[in-house]
């Protein structure tokens, strides 16, 4: 076990985090599978609307790698098909109908599973939709089939705003988290990484996997930081990452054959009247939640945490990994000399503002961007919130000016948009950083 | 508020695409957004965002400066009642001050603001509020005396030459507020001296009231410097180079001051520690190398102590305000030692060892800014021969 005490990095303290209770929603009758939830993927339909199917069946495939098959949550017809610009698909809906049953897949005792051939169980998760759960890093895309990652890392911590506690995600379900955890050793000859805080039973109670601790502010919980100082990407390497939700979840399908239909979320933001966990139907519509919100203001609907996550409309549906909703209002508001306030009420990572000294208060936030965008000025910044032996100033300019040498030997590889968000969220000249990122990324996913 | 809400909603189509005044589109967005808050929402993720922008970040550093700035104005007054022979009084003394300081703050904005809002609309991008902060320090870097035109030049050179040929802020890698103190300083030479007779130019007994460097500079050798500012006329002592009553630029002279503007820099976090000790320690390394080797017939400026050194002229006023500007400072951590460092050690050299320039910090963070890239340079590097050794292994 190793101790990690991470000194770079910043807390947001934003208010409206999930109380841990956990409510049942009732299931949903119509669910959305989104083909951009997923990585960088081609979908190719193999369905068509009015067509019946049952959890677990394919709706379509990456047209990159046929393997990738991504499958309904639930039984029932196909209703729609959404297409966006230039015949994209944005959305299948399905609709759930009372004749269509669900099927009972194979199943695996714990026992059985402990001597089960690695390769069926890939075809397997491939062939339900279940294996783009496993993901891989440089780059967080789907886990390639037969190749084996260096090492896999799971974390039992998310220090991101609000995050949803991946502890309390699979409370009650630890038996199959460690069952998973076995079943994942025959997927690498490296070793498996598991890093928390280090204060849960759970934790305790593990054996035969490498534990380690990080402690401090985020991102101390991110996968990307916990690869950076156990076992750092270099060009060609690859890791996996593997969330506790998601294991439970697979492990749970392969335990009972019953196709998962429901995941575990977090629904958090201060405006909520009871922001809680729920058990709720995969890809259910959002309504549930915005027909709840308060009417004074106008919310935005956060797919994840609020320095990553996707922005969602009304009508939307939960992502395919989503186990976290935040709701935060929007601020269009302008403030008359509004920049030069003395700030009691506005938080700021700086010191600029009365609010510095309470610094144990927590905030309502808001979608406000408070100021236009600049130049970078205030160089050096960044290096405060990244905990990494990384010089995120020069990672950045390496991206602006499409340098890929420059950019893998910067580091690149070790990163993810969410290891640098926080400088977005920092950044006085409001420049989008994680777009920058995002860019580099896919630049070398393309090309390096 | 409302009438001004309404004034500006009323003029913005003018200013918007189409709009006949599209043209000045981003001088209309720099005053309307000085006046309101942007009430733009985030565009994606990140969806939060700090509530600190440029703006407050350069008001920051004014509001640092305005210590310097009052007791400049007190002196400037002082120092030209005492240079006439005049009786002193507290708001003769202001009063003064303010007919000397004001006129050259207000060119320096007036000018060089006019460059910056010329090159935002021909660039057509956001006027950038770094310009709040050069506009301010170049006239606390200039002698009193200074000419109004040669302070409407000095900012132009500075602005120009200095920052938006290179691209503008941000892309500038020497600081601009020097850059055009530089300019003025080898153009037109006597102002700067350093020596030359106290506000002679409106005074027509010239008393010899030469700053404390230029009187340092002047000590004969085998003589103690000390002694030789105490025995000036002026009486120079460490307690006056404190408060800062004594001829010299028309913000540096007060330690005191810029001791408060350091505290607020350091509090607020808006400038990075790392520089500025570093100058500071820089330079005590080379004081103490000197006054070990001094013997008794060298430069009588090698005996000086260090506490001297940071007291006099505008060495600490440098380290506050113009080491710790980060764009044209090092970026990493590392970095910025070195950076502070080389600047310390070369503020010192230039003061004892170079006979031309009895101040040598303006000269020493100019050098210091050419060299931050380089620091940089290694930093980065040195971060990729790990990484590659990493991979090797």
């Amino acid at each position: 076990m190793t101790d990690f005490k991470i000194t770079r990095g910043f807390d947001i303290p934003i208010n409206g985090e999930a109380h841990r209770e956990l409510e049942v929603l009732p299931a949903a009758n119509t669910v959305a599978i989104l083909p951009a939830d997923f990585h960088n993927i081609k979908p190719k339909l193999l369905v068509q609307e009015n067509d019946t199917v049952s959890a677990g069946t394919p709706l379509f495939f990456d047209k990159q790698e046929d393997r990738f098959k991504f499958c309904s949550p639930i039984s029932g017809i196909v209703k729609n098909i959404h297409y966006g610009e230039r015949r994209k698909i944005e959305k299948i809906l399905i609709e759930r109908t009372d004749n269509v049953k669900n099927k009972t897949y194979k199943t695996w005792t714990l026992k059985e599973l402990e001597n089960a051939d690695p390769d069926e169980i890939m075809v397997h998760l491939l062939n339900t939709g279940l294996w783009p759960l496993l993901r891989e890093r440089p780059f967080y895309r789907i886990a390639r089939p037969d190749k084996k990652p260096k090492s896999i890392f799971i974390s039992l911590t998310d220090t991101a705003p609000l995050a949803a506690d991946p502890l309390f995600l699979i409370q009650g379900k630890e038996e199959l988290f460690k069952a998973g955890l076995s079943l994942l050793k025959k997927f690498t000859d490296g070793k498996i990484h598991i890093c928390g805080k280090g204060e849960s039973d759970l934790e305790q109670s593990l054996h035969g996997v490498e534990k380690h601790v990080f402690t401090g502010p985020h991102p101390s919980g991110n996968p990307g930081i916990h690869i950076h100082h156990i076992d750092p990407i270099n060009r060609g390497d690859f890791v996996w990452v593997v969330r506790p939700d998601d294991l439970v979840m697979i492990l749970s399908f392969l335990t009972t054959g019953q196709y998962p239909e429901t995941r575990r979320i977090a629904l958090a933001g201060v405006r909520l009247s009871n922001p809680r966990y729920v058990e709720l139907t995969r890809g259910a519509a959002l309504s549930f939640i915005t027909d709840t919100l308060p009417t004074d203001n106008e919310f935005r609907i956060i797919g994840g945490n609020i320095l990553t996550g996707t922005q969602k409309s009304k009508n939307d549906f939960t992502g395919y990994y989503d186990n976290l909703i935040t709701i935060l209002p929007e601020n269009r508001e302008r403030i008359f000399l509004g920049w030069i306030a003395p700030g009691l009420k506005n938080f700021s990572f700086s010191k600029t503002f009365l609010s510095a000294l309470f610094p144990k208060k927590k905030y309502e936030f808001d979608s406000g961007q408070y100021g236009g965008h600049r130049a970078f000025i205030q160089t050096g910044l960044f290096e405060q919130v990244v905990p990494m032996d990384i010089y995120p100033d020069y990672l950045i300019r390496s991206i602006l000016a499409e340098d890929i040498p420059e950019m893998e030997a910067l580091g690149l590889y070790e990163v993810d948009v969410e290891d640098l968000a926080l400088c977005s969220y920092i950044d006085p000249s409001k420049n989008d950083v994680n777009a920058i990122i995002r860019h580099g990324l896919d630049l070398l996913e393309r090309e390096g | 508020m409302k009438i001004l809400r309404k004034l500006f909603d009323t003029v913005r189509p003018h200013f918007e695409k189409d709009g006949r005044l599209h043209g000045l589109y981003f001088l209309f967005e720099g005053v309307e957004s000085f006046t309101f808050t942007t009430g733009k929402v985030t565009p994606g993720a990140p969806h939060v965002r700090d509530h600190l922008d440029i703006k407050r970040l350069m008001s920051m550093v004014i509001i640092a400066l305005i210590p310097a700035i009052l007791v400049g104005i007190y002196n400037t007054g002082l120092q030209g009642l005492l240079a006439d022979g005049l009786a002193v009084t507290f708001w003769g003394a202001v009063f003064r001050g303010l007919r000397v300081v004001l006129p050259i703050i207000i060119v320096s904005y007036a000018v060089g603001g006019f460059w910056e809002v010329l090159f935002a609309v021909i660039r057509k991008h956001e006027i950038n509020e770094g310009f709040l902060v050069t506009g301010m320090l170049f006239p606390l870097v200039l002698p009193p005396n200074t000419p109004l035109w040669q302070v409407a030049l000095g900012i132009s050179f500075g602005v120009v030459i200095g920052k938006e040929v290179f691209g503008g802020t941000g892309m500038n890698i020497f600081n601009p507020t020097l850059v055009g103190r530089a300019f003025l300083f080898f153009s037109y030479p006597s102002g700067f001296s350093g020596s030359a007779p106290y506000m002679a130019a409106r005074s027509l007994d010239a008393v010899t009231s030469a700053t404390p460097l230029a009187v340092a500079a002047a000590t004969p050798a085998g003589e103690s410097v000390t002694a030789s500012l105490l025995n000036f006329p002026l009486n120079y002592d460490l307690n006056t180079f404190f408060l800062g009553l004594h001829p010299g630029c028309i913000g540096e002279t007060s330690i005191l001051a810029i001791l408060l503007g350091a505290l607020f820099l350091l509090l607020t976090r808006t400038a990075n520690w790392r520089s500025m000790a570093g100058t500071v320690i820089g330079a005590f390394i080379t004081v103490s190398l000197f006054n070990l080797i001094a013997g008794p017939s060298s430069n009588p400026l090698m005996h000086l102590p260090f506490h001297y050194h940071i007291l006099m002229g505008g060495f600490m006023f440098g380290t506050v305000f113009m080491v710790t500007d980060p764009v044209s400072a090092a970026m990493t951590r590392t970095g910025m030692w070195f950076y502070g460092l080389l600047i310390g050690v070369m503020a010192i050299l230039i003061r004892v060892v170079n006979p031309a320039y009895p101040e040598g910090m303006m000269l020493a963070i100019l050098f210091g800014n050419l060299f931050a890239p380089l620091f940089d340079y290694y930093v980065v590097k040195a971060n990729m021969k790990r990484r590659l050794n990493r991979a090797q292994q």
